[in-house]
């Protein structure tokens, strides 16, 4: 699918709260199956993967008890369930029931050793994208763990350096971005791994990071940084111009919805406070977007999936004035 | 002092289920149409459940604990607890530690009663705790407790490997002599320091002369339960221990949580009293078995919250078997803050039942008070 | 001299902070005592800690909750600041005012309340008890949201003139009960309950409604006082100053008998209170000038090692001499191994047992902390490749070849320097003697011998003396 030559920007609604604490308690990464919904969780309620559906209903847990520091998730068209695990420098394979199918990856700084693997992405082929953050780079490999790319890898803040890369995203047509964390922007590679473009710098104004998480992209070409520090998912064009900021819409989702309704004091507490905080984002580690547009952040201090939803309207090149050097103020 | 007939000194071992148990999961009210309109999730489907009587059954998973019951060896207390039951694991906790339920103190019941039962402190293991770090039930200044995580490795220098820990042993040993005319806090360190290698001196004899056919699971509760039954069954003089067994507070996913702690937990008490019968070590052991709370009536769709009224049991060869008190009311109307049950007795006359009618110690200035005792020992 | 100044420093770094390593000493060394001090005064001279590492490894310390983790960063804090009077006067203020998580189990409050220990501690008398009576944790821990116009409730009140300002003795029961009428009103904002998501905190809220508006006599003082009067009244009395003083003698410079024996027994060294009044009255209460006086004080530089260490400084004092958990933690390593060890040992951070708060000096110490104490710190030496270890082990290679003696010398003077009795000595040489002479002049030598040396420092900080701060 080629991507449209501009958008008609209509907005991006909020569109569901998903999960509740102690069932997707800390989400760090989401994937999506048939029918299931998977949450990598982590920290002291649990470092594991959740399974929900659409419906939020818990449908339990897989891998619990086998990870220290799950960082990353990748859900494959056989809902094989692909962990990185920073502190063990492995990608677990697992089945869709928890089976463990395959654990590959060594500690180390050659090609093909890893050094806490955080973020992974499938590419187009298949192949795992894994952001190796210590060794300052990314590495491709194929599932069963063959090395094929290393791309980056000497620290620093120049072009195609890196600081402790934490998110890693591919995209439809091959390009490699990378949340390089420590430097407070993101960088954007050919497949080949030339450096194409940066985004962001410190900060926490509009286009600036407070070590940025992860990134995605979607079939736009649109690019989605969560703002770790910051509380906010960031949005770009292909361009890397900003669009627009999320700083969290949450509503109670269905679980968390019948929790309180057997809580009287719950209830009765929420009348007594102000509830403009619960909406906001706390800390979020992921962004997802698939392919319907869902934008998919994990809102780690809050234990729940925020949804949003994009309307855009694809133009073609007769639809939209063609480019114009200096803005005006003049419009009819 | 309360006799059981065997001439040896009465034991008493505690097992706290940290967390707040979900009693009406673990007793079942089966024939009651509350439970199960209230349960949809959690609820024990009424075929599933262990029939005690016509209206209460234990829960599937706890067969090995009814073939106790049916030996008449387990006294059900039900709806034990207190006025305005503390939600707060914490708070809820202390006040059962410490019988305090109106102010924090730091001094716990079972401090209390080790001070009675060995008044000069003489044996560093009377009270032995299973579990890292004291529970504050067993704190009392002046009174020595061990406190062991590891009781295959237990004592100072356990990070260094054998035969160089018996030299860095002798080596601390040496450090920690008699510090005369150093001034008190430096002699109060030594004799610390000794106290702290002798108490691990004698332990260490209970793995050394323990031997069993039990096989014992493998789970936190059955290891804790095995350690008393080695440190017991080598007689060390221990009058009273502790242990602990957690992950009950089942708000969520309580559905394959619950299960699996109540059947770990139902198996190494059978395993436990199985041993001690094999050791000839039974007739002087009474165990009892708490809960900081139970659950809410209603489940939220995931688990239970905390609630209050629940149930503890009393085990032991010399107990009469049966149910104890009542079991509080599922009437709506009794329901307390309309979600809870109701107490039906207070835990500290169970405690005054162990203390008087087992160990033979005046429950009143233990307990803080007079309450209603009952009569398992007969 | 050199070494004694060395030694005074170290000393001062165990007290005003949680100890240093040697290049830090000798770093320090470098300045006068009186330089070091000042720098200590003024922790806003020092670039504050980059956290997001630590963060990012151990996740829950970005958002508030998990209160046992952010106990662990807080001692990870102590290791890692170059700000360490500002952590230790923090940690000294929590002793005073315990305030523990279990009532509430509310993190967030908690969490900010140590915050902003350490964001005013060092101000003014006046300063801190008003961010005290303002703080959510406080208010809720003493009941002071119970207490209404038409239904006042005293706890807040009481304590506050009991335990946190002037100590019992010198103030009346109607000035209790005036003082808790006039804090009518104060309470918090209502937090966003915790299920099912994540917490929320909560703020400061006056009702004025909810304030009893009449007549009150505190102290002397007359007239529709609020909360800020009696703050205002308590903070300039001189019976403030003398508890407060006491407070800072039992946390800095040697142990006391505990607060409840205070009206009873008298100071051990009541010149030394005197001159903290002293300076307290000269400087309207503020607490900076007051710290000078203390640390560049004779009473404070000849009081080595007459302090039991808390098991913070014992944990964090141990963690800085073999130098694990700096900014980046180690893979796996959670630092709520940290507040996890100073909780055996006793001492739960953000969980005092009662509002009096920990029992101090000799009372640290039972045989289950002892023995806690001492496995602790031997532990951290297992490893040989940690940090410390290995610059104990490079130091010592610049001798070549260390006798039996000159071994126990290098490393007592290594680990403090620690001054220790004949018994803890002879002990000592008696593994030195057994393992001989130790080689450290090649890199193989280094290899093969630096177990021996690793193990005599397990002995030494297993020892009696190691204990004292």
């Amino acid at each position: 699918m080629a991507r449209p030559y501009a958008l008609l920007r209509s907005g991006f609604p909020y569109y569901l709260t998903m999960g509740q604490r102690r069932v997707t308690s800390n989400p760090v990464d989401i994937g999506f199956g048939e029918e299931n919904v998977y949450v990598l969780t982590r920290g002291g309620l649990g470092s594991e993967v959740r399974v929900i559906n659409w419906e939020d209903e818990n449908l339990g847990l897989r891998g619990s008890g086998s990870f220290t520091w799950p960082a990353g998730l990748l859900v494959d068209e056989d809902e094989n369930l692909y962990v990185s695990d920073e502190a063990k420098n492995t990608i677990t394979v697992m089945s869709k029931d928890g089976d463990v199918l395959d654990t590959w990856g060594e500690p180390g700084s050659d090609h093909g050793q890893l050094d806490r693997p955080s973020a992974l992405d499938f590419d187009a082929q298949g192949n795992i994208v894994v952001s190796d953050t210590i060794n300052n780079r990314v590495q491709r490999f194929t599932r069963d763990g063959k090395h094929l790319q290393t791309i980056g890898g000497v620290q620093g803040s120049g072009e195609g350096e890196m600081n402790m890369p934490w998110g890693v995203a591919v995209d439809e047509l091959g390009f490699v971005y990378v949340s390089d964390w420590r430097n407070d922007r993101v960088q954007k590679f050919t497949g080949e791994g030339e450096f194409v473009m940066s985004i962001g710098s410190s900060g926490s104004g509009k286009g600036e990071f407070n070590r940025p998480s992860s990134v995605d992209v979607d079939a736009h070409g649109d690019i989605y940084v969560s703002d770790w520090l910051n509380d906010r998912v960031q949005m770009f064009n292909a361009d890397g111009r900003f669009i627009e900021q999320f700083i969290g819409d949450a509503n109670l989702s269905k679980s968390g919805r019948e929790y309180i309704l057997a809580n009287q004091v719950t209830l009765r507490l929420r009348e007594m406070t102000d509830l403009e905080p619960t909406r906001r984002l706390s800390a979020p580690c992921r962004v997802r977007v698939d392919s319907e547009f869902r934008l998919f952040i994990c809102d780690f201090g809050q234990h729940r999936i925020q949804v949003y939803k994009k309307e855009a309207y694809e133009l073609s090149e007769s639809q939209i004035a063609p480019p114009m050097r200096n803005p005006i103020l003049f419009t009819t | 002092m309360a006799g059981n007939g065997s001439g040896k000194a009465p034991v008493f071992v505690v097992v706290q289920l940290t967390g707040g148990n979900d009693f009406m999961n673990t007793i079942i009210p089966y024939t009651s149409s509350v439970y199960h309109d209230n349960r949809p999730l959690v609820g024990i489907p009424q075929d599933q459940v262990i029939p005690i009587d016509d209206t209460l059954g234990f829960h599937p998973q706890m067969g090995a604990f009814k073939d106790l019951y049916d030996r008449g060896m387990v006294g059900i207390v039900q709806g034990i607890g207190y006025p305005n039951s503390n939600r707060s694991h914490f708070r809820g906790m202390d006040i059962w530690h410490t019988c305090e339920p109106h102010e924090v103190s730091t001094i716990g019941w079972l401090g209390r009663t080790l001070r009675e039962l060995d008044p000069a402190g003489e044996n560093p293991l009377t009270g032995v705790n299973f579990g890292v770090g004291l529970p504050r039930a067993m704190a009392m200044p002046g009174v020595p407790v061990t406190s062991v995580s590891n009781l295959d490795n237990y004592g100072l220098m356990t990070g260094i490997q054998s035969r160089e820990r018996d030299q860095a042993l002798d080596i601390f040993k040496q450090m920690y002599g008699p510090a005369i005319g150093a001034g008190p806090v430096m002699e109060y360190l030594s004799r610390t320091g000794q106290d702290v290698l002798s108490g691990a001196d004698l332990i260490k004899v209970a793995p050394e002369r323990y031997q069993s056919t039990v096989e014992y699971a493998d789970n936190p509760i059955a290891k804790s339960l095995r350690d008393v039954a080695r440190v017991h069954t080598a007689d060390l003089g221990t009058r009273v221990f502790y242990t602990s067994h957690g992950g009950y507070d089942t708000h969520a996913n309580e559905v394959p949580t619950h299960p699996k702690l109540i059947g770990d937990l139902s198996g190494a008490i059978y395993d436990f009293f199985a041993d001690l019968e094999e050791h000839d070590a039974d007739d002087n052991v009474v165990m009892l078995v708490f809960t900081e709370f139970g659950r809410r009536i209603y489940d939220n769709g995931s688990g239970t919250d905390h609630g209050s009224g629940g149930g503890a049991f009393v085990i032991g060869k010399t107990v009469a078997g049966g149910l104890y008190s009542e079991y509080p009311s599922l009437e709506p109307t009794r329901w307390v803050n309309g979600e809870d049950l109701e107490h039906t007795i207070d835990y500290r006359g169970i405690y005054g039942t162990i203390l008087e009618q087992w160990l033979g110690v005046e429950a009143a200035p233990i307990v803080n008070g007079h309450y209603e005792q009952i009569h398992p020992f007969e | 001299m050199s070494d004694n100044h060395l030694a005074l420093i170290s000393h001062l770094m165990r007290r005003a902070g949680f100890g240093a390593g040697r290049d830090e000493l000798e770093e320090l060394s470098s300045k006068s005592y009186e330089d070091v001090v000042e720098d200590l005064l003024h922790p806003e001279r020092q670039e504050d800690l980059q956290e997001d590492a630590l963060k990012r490894y151990n996740l829950e310390l970005s958002y508030h909750d998990a209160v046992q983790l952010w106990a662990g960063r807080w001692v990870w804090r102590m290791v890692n600041s170059r700000r360490p009077l500002e952590e230790k006067m923090a940690l000294f203020w929590h002793h005073v005012f315990a305030t523990a998580w279990y009532k509430s189990e509310h993190s967030p409050t908690i969490i900010r309340q140590i915050e902003m220990f350490r964001e005013v501690g060092m101000s003014d008398l006046r300063t801190i008890l008003t961010e005290l009576a303002r703080d959510p944790a406080m208010n809720y821990w003493l009941d002071n949201c119970e207490n209404h116009a038409d239904q006042p409730n005293e706890n807040w009140g009481r304590e506050l003139l009991e335990l946190f300002s002037m100590g019992v003795g010198n103030y009346t029961e109607d000035d209790i009960k005036n003082a808790a009428r006039a804090f009518t009103g104060w309470t918090f904002t209502q937090p966003i309950p915790l299920y099912p998501f994540g917490h929320y905190t909560s703020e400061f809220h006056y009702l004025p409604e909810d304030h009893d508006d009449s007549e009150k006599t505190f102290l002397g003082h007359t007239g529709n006082l609020n909360g800020e009067d009696i703050v205002d009244i308590v903070a300039h009395q001189e019976a403030s100053y003398r508890f407060i003083s006491r407070h800072l003698y039992n946390f800095f410079v040697a142990d006391e008998p505990q607060v409840p024996a205070w009206n009873i027994e008298p100071p051990n060294d009541p010149d030394a209170i005197d001159a903290l009044v002293q300076a307290f009255a000269e400087n309207d209460g503020q607490l900076r000038p007051v710290l000078r006086t203390l640390f560049n004080s004779d009473f404070f530089r000849q009081a080595r090692y007459r302090k039991v260490k808390n098991p913070a400084e014992l944990v964090a004092g141990t963690i800085k001499l073999v130098g694990t958990y700096d900014w980046l933690p180690a893979p796996g390593q959670s630092v709520g191994a940290l507040s996890g060890a100073t909780s055996i040992m006793g001492q739960t951070l953000m969980n005092p047992p009662t509002v009096e708060g920990w029992h101090t000096g000799h009372e640290w110490i039972d045989g289950g902390t002892l023995n806690e104490r001492v496995n602790f710190a031997v532990n951290q030496f297992n490893d040989l490749s940690s940090p410390g270890v290995r610059a104990i082990v490079e130091r010592l290679a610049r001798d070549g070849a260390l006798s039996p003696d000159q071994l126990v010398e290098r490393c007592l003077d290594l680990v403090g320097p620690l001054e220790v009795g004949d018994q803890t000595r002879s002990a000592l040489s008696s593994y030195a003697d057994s393992v001989g002479d130790v080689d450290l002049s090649t890199d193989q030598a280094r290899t093969d011998n630096a177990g021996k040396v690793a193990r005599m420092l397990q002995m030494i900080v297993a020892s009696r003396e190691y204990q004292f701060a």
